[in-house]
């Protein structure tokens, strides 16, 4: 199964470590988009067959929230998996994207177990990585 | 005696450290007289409102942000651009702050945390100068293998 995923983080440092982390995980991606924020995720989102989306909340001009309430009214993104991975800890704010339709919440600083575990259920994960596949110290793991 | 605060900021640098880049950095004394710091290259701020309202920030080198880009995404570049350290400090004190905020809500009620805004320059001078009562500061040096590579700065208004 070859996935199409999008990333929204208005952090490149943070777009890229996730993309290795999806690599790391086994994830048969097939293309994978970025956007910094969420007016730029929603378009990609309007325009592209996607199967996952992993996103931060605070970005400006249009934070994750906003951007998954959008994502949710739109008919055919139902079902979409949206991922948030997020500094705001709050069980106010997890609950608000729970709610909003949020498969699942990343806090920051992140491992890439823990991003792992929440991709696992969605059953794109193909192999659960040795501990080593996934150390970000290492750069020849990637 | 510590400062309010201090034990919280200090676990939640740890925290993003340990888990995002492996780099081991160490607390070093807290400096409470009046300083000036100089040659810092970049200073990324956290405004702070609510509860506790006033910022975080950090300040440090392109050469510390530039280790701490290549540790966070496992690639060793030798040449980064500006704007790749400018995000990587912007993150790293986003993810302090968040963190920060997160561990104090036990004592602290619900305050808000801002987008970082990031300072750069080719080495500018930081005077810290006589702090008041009501607006505390924590300034605390962070060291690698006892080399000072950041300075961690939390100044509020104490209500």
């Amino acid at each position: 199964m070859s996935l199409h995923i999008l990333i929204v983080d208005d952090s490149v440092i943070i777009r890229q470590v996730v993309k290795k982390v999806i690599k790391q995980a086994g994830i048969d991606a097939e293309k994978i988009y970025e956007a910094a924020d969420g007016l730029e995720a929603l378009d990609i989102i309007k325009k592209e067959h996607l199967d996952l989306v992993l996103s931060d909340i605070n970005m400006p001009r249009m934070d994750g929230l906003q951007m998954l309430m959008h994502l949710r009214q739109i008919e055919s993104k139902e079902n979409l998996p949206v991922i948030v991975i997020s500094t705001e800890g709050s069980e106010e704010t997890v609950r608000e994207a729970m709610e909003l339709g949020a498969t699942g919440y990343v806090l920051k600083p992140f491992s890439p177990e823990k991003l792992v575990d929440q991709l696992r259920p969605l059953g794109l994960v193909s192999a659960p990585p040795p501990q080593s596949e996934v150390d970000l110290s290492n750069p020849d793991a990637f | 005696m510590k400062p309010k605060f201090y034990d919280i900021l200090i676990s939640s640098t740890d925290e993003v450290f340990e888990t995002m880049s492996f780099i081991d950095v160490t607390p070093q004394t807290l400096i409470e007289e009046n300083i000036d710091i100089e040659n810092v290259e970049i200073t990324s701020i956290i405004a702070l409102g609510g509860e506790i309202a006033g910022m975080l920030a950090i300040h440090t080198s392109r050469a510390f942000a530039h280790e701490c880009a290549q540790f966070i995404s496992g690639e060793e570049t030798p040449n980064l651009p500006d704007q790749v350290l400018i995000d990587t400090i912007g993150e790293i004190s986003n993810m302090i702050a968040g963190t920060f905020k997160r561990n104090v809500s036990a004592h602290v009620d619900l305050f808000e945390i801002s987008l970082p805004s990031v300072i750069t320059s080719q080495g500018h001078t930081l005077s810290f100068r006589g702090a008041k009562e009501d607006f505390p500061r924590l300034l605390i040096p962070f060291a690698i293998e006892e080399k000072t590579c950041f300075h961690l700065e939390l100044l509020y208004h104490k209500r």
